[in-house]
């Protein structure tokens, strides 16, 4: 028993140390692929997204091997891959059932390798359970489902108290409907809401900022609130001027160096608005044609195109209100933003 | 590296591009059908931000049909259900049997919620367990997000 035991752990520590020795107790290292692989699977874009959510997936996965996961829970674990996973169906009997025969009552823990080019997942049974491939095939695929139940618990708010899977997967699809009637209502609202307000002219401010934001920083919700004075100063010195081809070019020049705060963008826009109030229509295409022309260009289902001088802007709509609410709306958009 | 949480304002974005397009006016247009207009770019904002997802291209099939005008066919798929009720045999003393009869019922139940899962989430008849619970995660996160942008929109535009 023993020597069979020998040869089939040294190949396991052997391929699993370099990955460990590169990523902490990352799930890479538990599948114990080579740091290539690795790589490779760090960079596929995969599912779920939250860090805290990896963490306890790798923690609470199949994969999670018991004592390698308690030492070192590192924050930086890399994403368990689920399209390699659910490659990983396809298990080998034969292998199973030999490591299977060999690892009966000896192991505690699971623990599974990954090769390189066959990803077969090898679970060792523990002490004391049946060993037959089939359970062995069973109690892998359970214990997956486990895994993404647990996530799924920790998603939906208030079901982490709730044990028993039929309870959770209520829970579960309850908060699916509930987000698909808000998304209903919502769109109701917005469509009532709409008649005041023209989307077209809307959208091209707050594409704008958008296109902005992303350039700089995406998805920072925590935007610093002291205001970098030396960096402010040449914005407001340069959008002051009137002419709209001045004030293009210089935010062109601008834009690598202003880091996203949030004041600071505010008083952009409001700047940018008493601009192009003055210069209606002109300003606010020429604008968005350099902006346009700089963006990169996402690559969308539909590929947007500036529309034509048709379309009124936003402000003309409303001459009699002054700015002030919709620059108040459109700062309220980027606070929360 | 790994996905980040759907950016908001990327969500925005394409969200407002999609109206833009649909060029959505006060007139010819009732309030359902803007309702409806809206939906629609709203969740092609939502698949197109995530199209590695099964749910993501399933739902963009699903909204290309009803943009072309044809009305949604009733699903005629049969999805098939497996009772794997065992035929009980006397191997085992009461209690075990009572505790049999409570895991087929939990697995009963636990079936037929799957199956509302199913129909609840884009694509979802043709996935196993394994990736159903994958995509409603991933679809889970991607309606959060969604429902915070369009508060967002309405808290700004009232």
């Amino acid at each position: 028993m023993e020597d069979e035991i020998q040869p089939l752990l040294n190949p396991t520590t052997a391929s699993a140390s370099p990955s460990v020795a590169t990523s902490g107790a990352s799930f890479t290292a538990l599948l114990g692929l080579p740091p290539n692989r690795a790589v490779e699977l760090l960079h596929e874009p995969t599912f779920p997204s939250d860090p805290a959510l990896v963490d306890r997936a790798a923690r609470f996965s199949v994969f999670a091997a018991a004592a390698a996961a308690s030492s070192a829970p590192s924050p930086e674990v890399s994403p368990p891959p689920p399209p390699p996973e659910t490659a990983k169906k396809r298990k080998d009997g034969a292998s199973t059932n030999g490591k299977a025969k060999v690892k009966k009552g000896k192991h505690a823990e699971e623990d599974t390798d990954g090769e390189n080019k066959l990803p077969y997942v090898h679970v060792r049974a523990r002490r004391g359970q049946a060993t037959d491939s089939h359970s062995l095939a069973e109690r892998a695929r359970r214990e997956k489902i486990n895994a993404r139940m647990k996530l799924l618990q920790e998603l939906v708010p208030g079901c982490s108290k709730i044990s028993g899977t039929a309870l959770v997967l209520d829970e579960i699809i309850n908060h699916v409907q509930y987000l698909q009637r808000q998304v209903e209502y919502l769109s109701m609202r917005l469509a009532a809401v709409n008649p005041r307000i023209d989307f077209s002219g809307l959208d091209t401010f707050l594409s704008a900022t958008t296109m902005e934001c992303g350039r700089l920083t995406i998805g920072n919700a925590k935007v610093g609130t002291e205001l970098d004075q030396q960096q402010q100063q040449p914005v407001w010195s340069e959008v002051g001027v009137s002419d709209s081809d001045q004030m293009n070019s210089t935010t062109n020049s601008k834009r690598p160096q202003i880091q996203l705060q949030q004041n600071q963008l505010q008083q952009f826009w409001h700047v940018d608005f008493l601009n192009t109030q003055n210069h209606l229509q002109p300003s606010v295409w020429e604008r968005d044609t350099v902006m346009g022309s700089t963006a990169p260009h996402v690559q969308r289902e539909e590929q947007h195109s500036l529309v034509g001088p048709g379309p009124v802007p936003l402000l003309a709509f409303d001459r009699v209100n002054p700015v002030a609410p919709p620059i108040q709306s459109n700062q309220q958009l980027k606070m929360e933003l | 590296m790994q996905n980040t949480i759907p950016s908001k304002q990327v969500l925005l974005k394409t969200f407002l591009t999609g109206l833009r397009r649909r060029n959505i006016t006060n007139k010819g247009m009732t309030l359902l059908e803007r309702k409806r207009a809206i939906k629609f770019s709203a969740d092609l904002a939502m698949a197109s931000v995530r199209k590695e997802a099964k749910w993501s291209n399933a739902l963009m099939a699903d909204l290309s049909r009803k943009f072309q005008r044809k009305t949604v066919l009733p699903s005629k798929h049969r999805h098939v259900v497996f009772r794997g009720n065992k035929v009980s045999t006397h191997k085992r003393g009461a209690k075990q049997r009572r505790a049999a009869k409570a895991t087929a019922i939990a697995k009963c139940i636990i079936r037929k919620r799957e199956q509302v899962l199913r129909r609840l989430v884009p694509g979802g008849k043709c996935m196993d367990e394994c990736t159903l619970l994958d995509e409603t995660l991933d679809y889970l996160q991607l309606l959060k997000a969604q429902v915070d942008v369009m508060r967002l929109l309405v808290k700004a535009l009232e």
